[in-house]
């Protein structure tokens, strides 16, 4: 039945978006109707999360021949997981527009929510890498303009910077696709694997750039930093939620899927460079002034993409599962700590039971045991090979949970502002408690990445074997 | 009798249940779910040492290849015994709260954290109590602190904790694993340099059960967590730490810091303890607790006479007739610690270990270990209640004044029989401890008699020791007080010259190198003396450059 219901998954959001832009404006009607389509989607992504039973091939149809690409959607245990997550930040990205944005919902930003989730549900689903590259473009733009419209000048250039690093990643993955297709005549995934590294080298490094702005990695993350702090409410939940988690995706993907051998190759560069990303954004974390929630979360996101990165380059099984785990689940608290920075900035709220609330996500999002992060988290720093790295990492983690628990202490020293929206209130429930129970059994988790990352690293066990 | 799993995970969720009662501001539910919590440790300790110690597996944490981790219960003899002691201090603590609902439901919740650390099997489950707890004290700290920077002090040393012992699960069957159990160990007992969290928790009750709740966990990762280690190293820096703190304590004026000091000078020894006969540190563990609560009594008692007065030694005086029952707590808790005969027990074993190690040195270098944080609790039983009054008393009722014929027998048999039956009871080697520590609790007891019977001093304020001793001549209670300011002025001189890089912990030794490396940038951007320091440091740099290249050594 998964197969029959995947495609739906890309038809039930851009549906969506078509009917919202058909309301033309009515905003009490478009709300109800987005409140009905994304109670729709969450439906049909716990549907096929039931019926899912291994990785298949559910759709296949020819779409530029030139260049050997086609309309290839498949799914296996990671887009599963991956469509999860999207899943859950749409319906808290879509609460956002209609209870906590500032000045009301807007019909435009709701038919721009919708328009992004499907590209970015095809870009998990794609088994094709030009069709990846369209999608990344989609989403990225989408998000740009979902940040901009009716934000402060702020927000707008936010979404302007945003827009045009998007411009470029979507550019350089395609570039590495027409790299690669003219060396094999194909843009799909499978028929790439058999490329000779020789060939492949410049549209790994195109390809490694893109994902690498996306996830993100020092030096290649000073887009990020201003979107924490501005933007429109639903656009910022969507790319903390959704479009970083969606580099880590493809980081695996392409990155792990196509070029094992090269990564074996720069080895120990990958590692060093996600390291280094680690500490750095440790410190920099530090260095934030206490008050600027945002930014400081912005910091803890950078360092999670550099210990992505440190998994991945592992090349053995379990720290790149750690790694996916750490990067899929990571979404949750780090949303729902953006929504709750946001709230007390805008309202200038502070007390005890705000302080309690930040900190248990804060240690949430720091992957402190029990919480859903820590056997991602556990898997990376222990699968690490080199002892220093892993105590570099263990360390800079620590500095990370102390840079975003300490601003509680300036929370809980007052006692003023409105009390906490109910909307939001009760995201945030939920959040911290998925976040901090879900950690007691992170085996269905393991159960179903593991076999995709145990086939990732078969072809690197196969490119090391290689002559 | 086999324990039930129900039992083992009692106490820690009846804790919990208390914890919920308090944040909800039910404080009778609060209190007794803390007082079946006693009831269910002690049911646990009576089971086990009926059915013997109970190893239960709940259920496969993960598992990926071939590794996995699995999440478990375990109780032997000495995990009961901890709980017991987490439940008792815990209820014991929350009586000297008074009212604050919300940091009693912060210590409620750090003693179900260290519940669940001594009833874990597995460092994961232990990782799981001890976040806990770490979350439980930043939260008391965050609402309760005096300033923002001591709660974030206390938020620094409780990620150290659970980064060092969350290193026992990264560096798995390497000795790496002992040495982090020992830094969080050492964290969680306040082991210098790692102590200025102690005093940032506050002065509360409330914040006396966190500590001990601390303490408790920590003793007990050490001796479930640590495979084998060198002791001797451990020990010795224990034994270190417990000196540098003693001193500390000796040149403080304030009562407060003194307790602290103490308390983290005894959780060293308490860690030392455990590295060479876990049973001594078992028994030591109650002594130092009830000690820490005695003087916890006190100093509120104090506060609560005399709100606007400073709690400093310069600034108390004369207090024993108003509140004689603090200070015959605070005495009982230096004798009990001193010379009860669980404690006699505990310091003539090691120091009969200490003895087959390294002779009659050993044995009188560990009594003298002993002995010495008593100095500092004396002091606290005895400055502020005896001389000459140096306030005007606010309180508006007195306590009930202690006969002083009662006092004098309760302290004579205090000192005389445990010291009798030690001596009796020892082995030969042991009564060199024995006597050395019975020599001890009879100087103490007579400083303290003589210095009591003093009695209250003229009323009219006095501003200092020294002028105290000026105005009223020689004799021998002059004398010892003389001695006292003998010893003040030392400490205070040394006092000056270490704080804020020996006793400021970490953060002050953080400070000092940047200031240092301030002052060191600075020169070098300063003509001729920036020429000489980085002459000077070119010059070491060669130096030990041309020494590692060379093979020699210092």
């Amino acid at each position: 039945m998964s197969e029959a219901l995947t495609p739906a998954l890309i038809l039930l959001p851009m549906g969506s978006a078509l009917l919202l832009a058909c309301l033309c404006g009515r905003i009490a009607a478009a709300r109800g109707v987005a409140a009905l389509l994304v109670s729709a989607q969450v439906l049909l992504v716990t549907v096929i999360y039931l019926a899912f039973d291994g990785p298949r091939l559910v759709l296949q149809a020819a779409w530029l021949p030139a260049l050997g690409s086609q309309l290839l959607l498949s799914i296996d245990g990671l887009s599963m997981q991956a469509l999860l997550l999207l899943t859950a930040i749409l319906v808290v990205a879509v609460v956002a527009e209609i209870r906590l944005q500032e000045g009301g919902p807007s019909a435009a930003r709701l038919v721009l929510i919708f328009v992004a989730i499907t590209a970015m549900n095809l870009f998990v689903l794609s088994g094709d890498l030009l069709l990846s590259a369209a999608a990344y473009g989609t989403a990225g733009l989408a998000l740009a303009a979902l940040l901009g419209i009716g934000a402060d000048m702020g927000g707008q250039t936010a979404a302007r910077s945003f827009a045009s690093w998007t411009v470029v990643g979507a550019l350089l993955l395609s570039a590495a696709a027409a790299i690669l297709a003219a060396g094999t005549g194909s843009t799909v995934i499978d028929d790439l694997t058999h490329i000779t590294p020789d060939s492949a080298r410049v549209a790994a490094l195109l390809m490694m750039t893109a994902l690498a702005m996306q996830v993100p990695l020092v030096p290649l993350h000073t887009w990020l930093a201003p979107i924490a702090t501005a933007g429109t409410l639903a656009g910022r939940t969507l790319i903390f939620g959704g479009w970083c988690m969606l580099g880590a995706f493809g980081l695996l993907r392409y990155g792990l899927g196509l070029f094992p051998d090269l990564l074996s190759y720069a080895a120990p560069l990958p590692l060093l460079w996600g390291t280094a990303t680690v500490v750095y954004a440790a410190i920099v974390a530090i260095a934030q002034q206490e008050q600027d929630l945002a930014r400081r979360l912005s910091w803890a996101t950078v360092g999670a993409g550099g210990l992505l990165l440190a998994g991945v380059a592992g090349l053995e099984s379990l720290p790149v599962l750690g790694a996916w785990l750490h990067a899929t689940v990571q979404g949750v608290p780090r949303v729902g700590l953006l929504l709750l920075a946001h709230w007390m900035a805008t309202s200038g709220a502070r007390r005890g039971s705000l302080a309690i609330l930040w900190a248990l996500l804060a240690l949430g999002l720091g992957a402190i045991p029990g919480a859903i992060l820590f056997p991602g988290w556990l898997l990376v720093v222990a699968g690490t090979p080199d002892m220093i790295v892993a105590g570099l990492l263990l360390v800079a983690s620590a500095m990370l949970v102390f840079a975003l628990v300490a601003p509680a202490t300036h929370i809980a020293r007052g006692s003023v502002g409105p009390p906490l929206p109910a909307a939001l209130s009760r995201v945030l429930a939920v959040a911290t408690i998925v976040v901090l129970l879900a950690g007691f059994y992170p085996q269905p988790l393991v159960n179903g990445a593991r076999p995709v990352v145990e086939r990732l690293l078969t072809r690197t066990a196969a490119a090391d074997l290689a002559p | 009798m086999v324990a039930d799993p129900w039992v083992l995970i009692l106490t820690p969720l009846l804790l919990s249940t208390s914890a919920a009662a308090d944040f909800a501001e039910h404080r009778v539910w609060a209190i007794v779910a803390r007082k079946f919590a006693i009831a269910a440790s002690l049911v646990l300790a009576w089971m086990v040492s009926v059915g013997g110690a109970v190893q239960l597996h709940l259920y496969r944490w993960m598992e990926v290849g071939d590794r996995h981790i699995d999440i478990g219960l375990f109780c032997d003899g000495q995990t009961a015994a901890l709980l017991v002691l987490v439940a008792v201090s815990s209820t014991l603590s929350a009586l000297i709260g008074g009212g604050q609902t919300r940091a009693g439901g912060a210590a409620s919740l750090a003693a179900a954290g260290a519940g669940l650390v001594i009833i874990a099997d597995g460092n994961l489950l232990a990782l799981v109590g001890l976040e806990l707890l770490l979350a439980a004290t930043f939260l008391h700290a965050a609402q309760s602190s005096p300033t923002a920077g001591a709660a974030r002090r206390v938020l620094f040393y409780a990620r150290l904790a659970a980064l060092a012992f969350v290193g026992t699960l990264v560096f798995v069957d390497t000795l790496v694993v002992s040495w982090l159990v020992l830094l969080t160990a050492a964290v969680l007992v306040g082991a210098w340099p790692f102590h200025p969290w102690l005093e940032d928790l506050g002065e509360s009750g409330t914040a006396t059960g966190i500590r001990l709740a601390a303490a408790l966990t920590g003793v007990c990762l050490l001796l479930r967590f640590a495979v084998p280690m060198p002791a001797l190293v451990g020990v010795v820096l224990l034994a270190l730490s417990c000196g540098v703190q003693t001193l500390s304590a000796l040149a403080s004026q304030d009562l407060f810091r003194v307790q602290m000091m103490t308390a983290a000078a005894q959780g060293s020894l308490v860690l030392a303890a455990v590295l060479v006969d876990p049973m001594v540190a078992l028994l030591l563990l109650p002594l130092y607790g009830a000690t820490q609560i005695s003087s916890a009594v006190a100093q509120a008692s104090i506060a609560e006479a005399l709100p606007s007065v400073a709690k400093r030694f310069v600034d108390l005086g004369g207090l024993a007739p108003e509140l004689p029952w603090p200070r015959g707590l605070a005495l009982a808790a230096v004798f009990v610690c001193s010379l009860s005969a669980p404690a006699l027990w505990a310091h003539t074993t090691l120091a009969n270990i200490g003895f087959a190690e390294a002779g009659l040195p050993g044995a009188a270098l560990v009594a003298i270990l002993f002995v010495l944080p008593n100095l500092p609790l004396a002091r606290l039983a005895l400055l502020p209640f005896a001389g000459p009054v140096r306030h005007q008393t606010r309180s508006v009722t007195l306590a009930a004044r202690l006969p002083h014929w009662v006092a004098l027998t309760a302290l004579s048999l205090a000192a005389t029989i445990p010291a009798a039956v030690a001596w009796l009871a020892g082995p030969p080697t042991l009564n060199v401890a024995a006597a050395f520590a019975a020599g001890a609790g009879v100087v103490v007891v007579l400083a303290g008699l003589l210095l009591w019977r003093a009695g209250p001093g003229p009323t009219a304020a006095v501003e200092s020791s020294l002028r105290s001793f000026a105005a009223h001549g020689f004799g021998v209670t002059r004398c010892l007080q003389a001695c006292g300011v003998g010893l003040e002025v030392v400490g205070r001189f040394l006092w000056t010259a270490l704080d804020g890089v020996l006793f400021g912990g970490i953060p002050g030794g953080m400070t000092l190198g940047v200031r240092a490396a301030g002052w060191l940038l600075a020169r070098l951007h300063d003509g001729w003396s920036g020429w000489a320091v980085a002459t000077a440091l070119g010059t070491i740099a060669i130096l030990l450059w041309s020494m590692q290249v060379g093979g020699t050594s210092w």
